[in-house]
């Protein structure tokens, strides 16, 4: 009994590990419009928000999601536009994405430089990436979502790895002209690629936090909100944290911006109690 | 509404005052005790004023009771109602008219801004305008000292910012544009703002993005301006900094020269000097730990061919802000005085100062005459920081010396250790000498010992003395032919004597050292036994006997 | 004493005039060509309309709308939920005065529109409540729809909102002023707002 009891736990112990680096079959019909292929399952877990309300809870519960492993790339987006063509750059309606829109292409339907054709893509708005993501059957990422996923460590141990190092070395060096390809920063422990390192990236909700008049992003939303509080911040040594919320505070749904992309999310299907 | 109840008070009583208006006249018989009397004379309200003896008349001279006048209760409920009245209608007037500083602004002004240690110039006209200030946000690398680059995060391209000159009433609008290919959201704070976050939330600002405020130039004075995106040290560390001046109603005193320094420290992984591009560090931002304290952005940059210019006779204002992040400065130029120091960039002002604090995140102004040419240090007078971090800037003054202010260098000399007080000895009998004579070896050593610390100053301890100067004793022909041995020499100096040695011609001064005959004749058994030198020892018996000669 | 009286009353009226705000009364916005701070630039095309964004919506009366049809006269709209106590109890009520402080003649030409944050709590029903609590007449939408839509809107006029634990919002307070096609011509604040700005700005879309 004893010896079943071991190869259970310890049965049950790795299979979580089975998920990491390549997509998890998900129930369901799998056709182009749907395809969960790039994709990796996120397992649920706790959280401790970076800002949280004074009145909310410090850490919060994060249903298991899936998520793309890399951020959409100029090829993939290029595709989008073809298949709606309302969205080509001259045609864009000025609601959904201001001037410099897709301005590193060299038309509406043409990339131009074969060097970002695997590139991130980036100069497309909110609105534009909410659309991508609707028209592959995915959604954008919560802020929630994208920051627990994010906070996982690079799979590599060395000490120039660590996840802070990163993000502020990224800092320290100016855009580089070319933008690099997906894939050519770090990985991280749930297989996920370049979430610091390569570009910021769009969540679904990133006006739903309100830094307020204090840019240290430690006190009170602005009073005229409803249900006002003030903000803890989980670590206030963290930074580079501050600084994806602070650009996070600036963003409006319709700016494009050269060093802003995207990657998409997929509500896990196997969940069935949410 | 205001005006008239003050009016009808003020007027009920002058009219009332000024009716029964007439030279008082007092006299001994008469103290007032004035009462409202209910009897009136024609239309008019009288007094009883009752004499000292007590007899009642009536009067209608108010003058004199007017004391009573004024605090009879119709009059009193009267003033009363009034100030109500003029306290209510003030409050509402006040809620609708707004601050009374803001008197209206006519025209419009694009001041020129310059980058340091330019200063622009003041505005001829001083009646507050309407100013347009457009700056733009640029990430860049460039150089923070030989061999060491940086990425800096900057106002306008340069560290510090531009300089922006308004003022004092001036309505500033300000547009902070954030060019496309920087990375960081950035805003403004500007010391000169009265307003929440002194305009870093209306600010706020996205890569590819702009955005305007309006502010009132309120309070004259010096201002630092920073970037207060979170976490706002690393972006002040990063050089996202400058000054704005408001210049008071009156105007400043005109003067030469304006330069304008702003101190700043660099926290960087490499060590001071490292070369490369050197990352942020904010560990050390935390332990306020530089690696670079400078001024104007980079270890060199306003020294040598750099360096501020002026003349002598010049009056030189210098505005200098410390954008720390951490850092106060102790601020001098080595070799001025500040005749005026505007504290804190404010509106008091102190005299004569040779160092002043300059805070964190905050400005002075410092004002002196040149008075003299040459290169003079500005430092931040934490003197590490200057010599061994960067904080050093100059001003080179041209122009005609003045040796009555500053004479320099008069005199050049040589100087003699002192001799050590022998007076006393001198009187005491030299008992040494009828003690017995030590050995040639221990002789040797003494002597070499007296002579390193007596001796070698001059004639070296390779007995080689200085050509030209101090004869030398190796194979002296002067030391090892004299008959004495040397002992005279030793015993009373030699004075300005020309003397030849080895064939070289000297004439100097030995000065007579006060030597027992045992040091004498330990010395003396050294050098005539050193450097080739060969001779029996001399003893102290012998010394003894020319001392007494 | 008579006279103490008359003294007494005539200060009292002074007194009360001091203090009273004005009663509702027709601002003169419609009769001089006033300057209005802050109004967005119009495009010909009209392409920041907002009524761009597609998706059915529910009213109050359950009729099943797309914003489009909220096109052809002006809208004074905001983002609530019924189950705040605080904040936009006001900002309805400013919205409110805006419309009243038109002209008699132009306030029936100006629409008022409440998106609800609270899909879940704010059903047709529940604002057909609110609505006759606030005492919103028919030129009044009330619209319900889904989280996504609801986050869309937000995003199209830049709110911030947060759901919180509680199942209660944490949202800013803006009010907006949209022409007859859809664009944002006026944003107010909805505490501290400027009712004669929005009214002016009306008043000139109605011309």
């Amino acid at each position: 009994m004893k010896i079943v009891n071991a190869l259970m736990v310890i049965i049950c112990s790795l299979a979580p590990l089975k998920n990491y680096g390549k997509a998890s079959p998900v129930n369901g019909k799998q056709h182009p419009g749907n395809s969960v292929a790039g994709m990796v399952r996120i397992p649920g877990g706790s959280y401790r928000p970076f800002l949280h309300r004074k009145d909310q809870p410090a850490v919060i519960r994060v249903h298991s999601f899936l998520l793309d492993i890399n951020a959409v790339t100029n090829e993939d987006f290029l595709a989008f536009v073809k298949a709606n063509p309302k969205w080509a750059r001259s045609k864009v309606s000025r609601l959904f994405a201001d001037l410099s829109y897709l301005n590193q292409w060299t038309g509406d339907f043409e990339i131009g430089d074969d060097k970002i054709k695997h590139s991130p893509v980036t100069n497309i708005s909110w609105f534009a990436a909410n659309a991508y993501a609707r028209w592959k059957g995915k959604r954008l990422p919560t802020q929630t979502e994208w920051e627990y996923a994010a906070a996982a460590p690079p799979i590599s141990t060395k000490k120039n790895a660590r996840l802070t190092r990163i993000i502020l070395a990224w800092y320290d060096h100016p855009n580089p002209i070319i933008l690099p390809h997906v894939q050519s920063t770090y990985k991280n422990t749930y297989g996920l690629y370049d979430m610091h390192g390569l570009i910021w990236e769009w969540v679904e909700d990133f006006n739903s936090i309100n830094m307020g008049d204090d840019n240290t992003g430690g006190t009170n939303i602005n009073s005229f909100s409803c249900a006002a509080g003030s903000l803890n911040s989980a670590d206030k040594e963290d930074y580079a944290a501050f600084m994806r919320f602070a650009f996070r505070q600036g963003l409006q749904a319709r700016y494009t911006i050269r060093s802003l992309g995207f990657r998409c999310a997929k509500d896990d299907a196997t969940i069935t109690n949410l | 509404m205001v005006l008239q109840g003050f009016f009808a008070a003020g007027s009920f009583l002058i009219i009332e005052f000024f009716n029964g208006i007439k030279t008082l006249k007092y006299d001994q018989d008469h103290f007032f005790v004035c009462r409202a009397s209910t009897k009136r004379i024609g239309h008019r309200p009288t007094f009883d004023l009752i004499t000292k003896n007590q007899k009642a008349v009536k009067t209608t001279y108010l003058n004199r009771c007017l004391p009573q006048i004024i605090f009879s209760r119709r009059i009193l409920r009267l003033f009363v109602c009034a100030c109500i009245w003029l306290t209510a209608c003030n409050q509402h007037a006040k809620n609708n008219t707004g601050a009374d500083d803001t008197t209206a602004v006519t025209g419009e002004y694009n001041p020129v801004l310059t980058f340091a240690p330019n200063v622009p110039e003041a505005r001829d006209n001083a009646a507050p305008k309407k100013v347009m200030v457009e700056i733009e946000v640029v990430e860049k690398v460039m150089k923070l000292a030989d061999g060491v680059d940086y990425t800096f995060w900057t106002f306008g391209g340069k560290v510090p910012g531009p300089f922006i000159r308004v003022q004092e009433g001036d309505e500033v609008e300000l547009r902070l544009d954030n060019n496309a290919n920087n990375k960081m959201p950035h805003n403004i704070d500007l010391h000169a703002v009265n307003g929440p976050g002194g305009g870093a939330d209306a600010t706020m600002t996205v890569p590819g993005h702009s955005s305007v405020f309006r502010f009132r130039a309120l309070n004259p004075g010096l201002f630092v301006y920073h970037c207060a995106t979170a976490p706002v040290g690393m972006h002040i560390a990063n050089g996202m900094y400058g000054l704005i001046l408001v210049t008071p109603k009156e105007g400043l005193p005109n003067v030469d020269k304006e330069f304008y320094l702003m101190q700043g420290e660099f926290y960087t992984k490499g060590k001071n000097g490292e070369p490369g591009l050197q990352p942020f560090d904010m560990d050390k931002a935390v332990k306020e730990q530089p690696e670079y304290v400078v001024f104007n952005g980079s270890a060199g940059s306003t020294t040598g061919a750099n360096a501020l210019q002026a003349k002598v006779g010049d009056r030189v204002r210098i505005y200098v802000g410390n954008a720390g992040p951490n850092l106060t400065s102790s601020f001098h130029v080595i070799g001025q005085i500040f005749d005026k120091v505007y504290l804190e960039g404010g509106s008091q002002i102190n005299r004569n100062v040779g160092t002043t604090l300059i805070p964190a995140g905050g400005a002075t102004i410092v004002e002196f005459t040149c008075k003299e040419p040459g290169t003079f240090n500005i430092v931040d007078h934490s003197i590490f920081r200057a010599f061994n971090q960067g904080a050093l800037a100059q001003l080179v003054v041209t122009g005609p010396a003045d040796k009555n202010i500053y004479s320099g260098k008069l005199a050049d000399e040589f100087y003699f250790p002192p001799i050590p007080d022998q007076a006393g000895k001198k009187d005491k009998p030299v008992i040494e000498a009828s003690s017995p004579e030590p050995s040639f070896a221990d002789r040797f050593k003494d002597g070499h010992a007296l002579f390193e610390s007596n001796c070698s100053s001059c004639h070296q301890s390779t007995g080689l003395g200085l050509p030209g100067s101090f004869p030398p004793l190796a194979k002296s022909d002067f030391l090892m032919n004299r008959q004495d041995m040397g002992i005279g020499v030793l015993l009373h100096g030699i004075n300005n004597e020309p003397i030849t040695v080895n064939g070289k011609h000297f004439q100097g001064v030995m000065p007579q050292l006060s030597l027992t005959d045992d040091q004498i004749a330990s010395i003396l058994t050294y050098v005539r036994n050193s450097w080739g030198n060969k001779s029996p020892a001399v003893k102290a018996s012998e010394v003894k006997k020319i001392r007494n000669q | 004493m008579k006279t103490n009286r008359i003294l007494l009353g005539l200060v009292t009226l002074a007194l009360l005039s001091c203090h009273k705000k004005p009663a509702t009364k027709t601002l003169p916005c419609c009769q001089k060509d006033g300057a209005v701070a802050g109004m967005a630039s119009q495009p010909a095309s009209g392409s920041t309309s907002i009524y761009q964004l597609t998706g059915t919506w529910t009213d109050q009366h359950g009729k099943q709308l797309t914003l489009n049809t909220l096109q052809g006269r002006p809208q004074i709209v905001a983002m609530i939920f019924t189950h705040c106590t605080s904040v936009c109890p006001r900002v309805v009520e400013e919205m409110k005065t805006i419309r009243d402080s038109l002209p008699a003649a132009f306030r029936n030409k100006v629409g008022g529109v409440l998106v609800s944050f609270d899909p879940d709590r704010d059903t047709p029903v529940q604002m057909r409540l609110f609505a006759k609590q606030r005492q919103l007449d028919e030129q009044w939408e009330l619209l319900q729809g889904s989280a996504d839509q609801v986050r869309e809107l937000s995003m199209a006029l830049n709110v911030r909102y947060q759901k919180l634990s509680g199942g209660d919002f944490s949202h800013s307070g803006n009010i907006f002023i949209l022409d007859q096609a859809g664009n944002i011509v006026q944003v107010v604040d909805g505490l501290n707002g400027n009712v004669r700005n929005a009214d002016s700005v009306l008043c000139r879309l109605l011309r």
